[in-house]
């Protein structure tokens, strides 16, 4: 039996249409790339981080950020979810990226190579390492806040990733009823890491 | 004289405790109403949560920072909080109670029919006289006037009912239950296992003992792993009042469900020397509501249990009912 079947076979069971639109929801997938309806960000803000976030998860042989729609998330995060110091430090260090690299290289990151692209971020790395996350409470919950501009970048590209349709189903193996446990699975059946 | 009562029992909660009243009292034949403080439920059909993909959730189930901080200041402390459960929890700004500064206490509380036998963590284990006989053996308190074999066979009447997973391995200190086939160990688990008793041969290293099923239980189909057991099974792979005491109960045609029912005090019989009504103030209509009967369960949880009986004053106990002595509401542990 496939997932799509169990699936099916475990609504019917339920007897439930709410269940059954979960399920077939689970199956279709939701749209990817619509920016949030009320963005904090430039259009300028925006091309950086939509090429920030392809730097730091790349399309290789499996999707990228930008595949992911990662770039609408964090659009949505910043835009939204945010308070409005977190906005603030994420936005100083959009900025001084830019900055980085009009010094380094008398142009706007947004038209640098690759690989002045990735000094700029290692630059942006280096001036947040030391940092020690003074929180230790869950992501999930309250992130700290005052965290320095890349750690806040990294982990809504990485989160952002993971969380997606894309990330879920094609960087993992996503797969929400086992039906069954297996305690010593062999890797090569699956390939990837289960998503959750 | 004859009397006539609403309800041959009521039973106030709907948790794991007064599902088992309203379980056993209606197969007995006994007409049964059970009072729940929170909203309606529905099983399978309201667990609309159960196998939400991440990217369904609004903001990847990043916190609700706002709503959180106004109305669920307390109950986000709980693990199993989050936006897949956060309709079974109780809303603290619309049941607010004093905290000191010095001794705060988070006071996690459900506010569905179910309560928190749908948030419960499942593990299901057996005392055993070292544990009915710590205290005496070292010297403490007053000893306990039951011992493992009073209750073995109680042990038995649940575990057959709600189905308990786990091995069987004949240890005085963690006796066996009825068990259902175990959940298997993973290879690092079995790895771990085995290295520890070459060493050390009189440990012991077992799966948990749960109350998910590993086998077809009447209606209620074998856990399919999928994870998250707190956001409610529709097929009832774990024990829940919904799952499987609520179902029993309501197959007898005696039981009456009254959700949203928030008991304000019970009424104590003076003649008769026993609690006979039971008094109600309706959630939703604020609308005040006396139930009569025969026999009353208190399964409201420790604390609210505690709180029904304080607020329970009369001419004979104006301290609250069963606090003659003024200890009720001390010495409590939650749980």
């Amino acid at each position: 039996m496939n997932r799509r079947e169990l699936l099916t076979q475990l609504a019917l069971a339920a007897g439930g249409t709410l269940v059954s639109a979960v399920a077939e929801a689970a199956l279709r997938g939701a749209a990817l790339h619509v920016p949030p309806a009320q963005s904090a960000l430039q259009p300028l803000e925006r091309e950086l981080v939509r090429q920030l976030a392809e730097l730091i998860l790349p399309r290789t042989d499996t999707p990228g950020a930008i595949d992911a729609g990662v770039p609408a998330f964090i659009d949505q995060i910043v835009s939204n979810w945010y308070s409005p110091q977190e906005r603030e430090i994420f936005r100083e260090g959009l900025a001084s990226l830019d900055v980085f690299c009009r010094q380094a290289w008398s142009r706007p990151f947004t038209e640098c190579d690759p690989e002045q692209q990735t000094k700029a971020l290692s630059a942006a790395e280096d001036s947040s390492r030391g940092y020690e996350e003074t929180s230790g409470r869950r992501i999930r919950d309250v992130p700290d806040e005052q965290s320095p501009f890349f750690y806040k970048l990294k982990l809504l590209t990485v989160l952002g990733y993971y969380t997606s349709e894309v990330g879920s189903t094609q960087e993992l193996s996503y797969d929400p009823v086992p039906g069954k446990y297996d305690g010593d699975l062999d890797f090569e059946t699956v390939g990837r890491q289960w998503s959750w | 004289m004859t009397e006539s009562y609403d309800f041959d029992a009521i039973v106030v909660g709907s948790g794991i405790t007064g599902g088992w009243a309203a379980k056993e009292l209606t197969q007995k034949g006994l007409r049964v109403l059970v009072l729940e403080r929170g909203k309606p439920l529905e099983h399978s059909r309201d667990y609309t949560t159960e196998h939400m993909p991440s990217w369904q959730m609004p903001n990847r189930n990043l916190a609700n920072r706002q709503l959180y901080a106004t109305d669920y200041s307390v109950q986000r402390h709980a693990r199993s909080f989050d936006y897949t459960t956060l309709r079974y929890w109780n809303n603290d700004r619309e049941n607010p109670y004093v905290q000191t500064p010095e001794k705060p206490y988070h006071w996690l509380r459900a506010d569905v029919v179910g309560g928190k036998s749908l948030l419960w963590g499942r593990h299901s284990y057996r005392w055993s006289d070292l544990d009915f006989e710590a205290n005496k053996l070292d010297g403490h308190g007053v000893d306990w006037p039951i011992r493992y074999a009073d209750i073995a066979s109680w042990y038995g009447h649940v575990e057959r009912f709600i189905g308990v997973s786990g091995e069987s391995l004949g240890l005085p200190q963690l006796p066996d239950s009825e068990f259902l086939p175990p959940m298997e160990l993973n290879v690092v688990e079995k790895a771990f296992k085995s290295r520890l008793t070459q060493h050390y041969p009189k440990r012991c290293v077992t799966i948990g003992r749960v109350a998910n099923l590993t086998k077809p239980l009447g209606d209620r189909a074998p856990c399919h792993y999928c994870g998250p057991c707190q956001r409610g099974c529709s097929v009832g792979a774990y024990f829940s009042t919904q799952s499987s005491t609520l179902p029993a109960a309501k197959a007898t045609g005696l039981l009456t469900l009254r959700p949203n029912s928030v008991v304000e005090a019970l009424e104590h019989d003076v003649a008769r020397g026993r609690v006979s009504a039971v008094r109600v103030i309706d959630a939703q209509t604020r609308e005040h509501h006396r139930y009569t009967a025969r026999l009353v369960f208190l399964c409201a949880s420790t604390f609210a249990s505690v709180q029904i009986l304080l607020n329970s004053r009369s001419q004979h106990f104006p301290e609250g009912l069963a606090n003659s002595s003024g200890t009720l509401g001390r010495y409590v542990m939650d749980h």
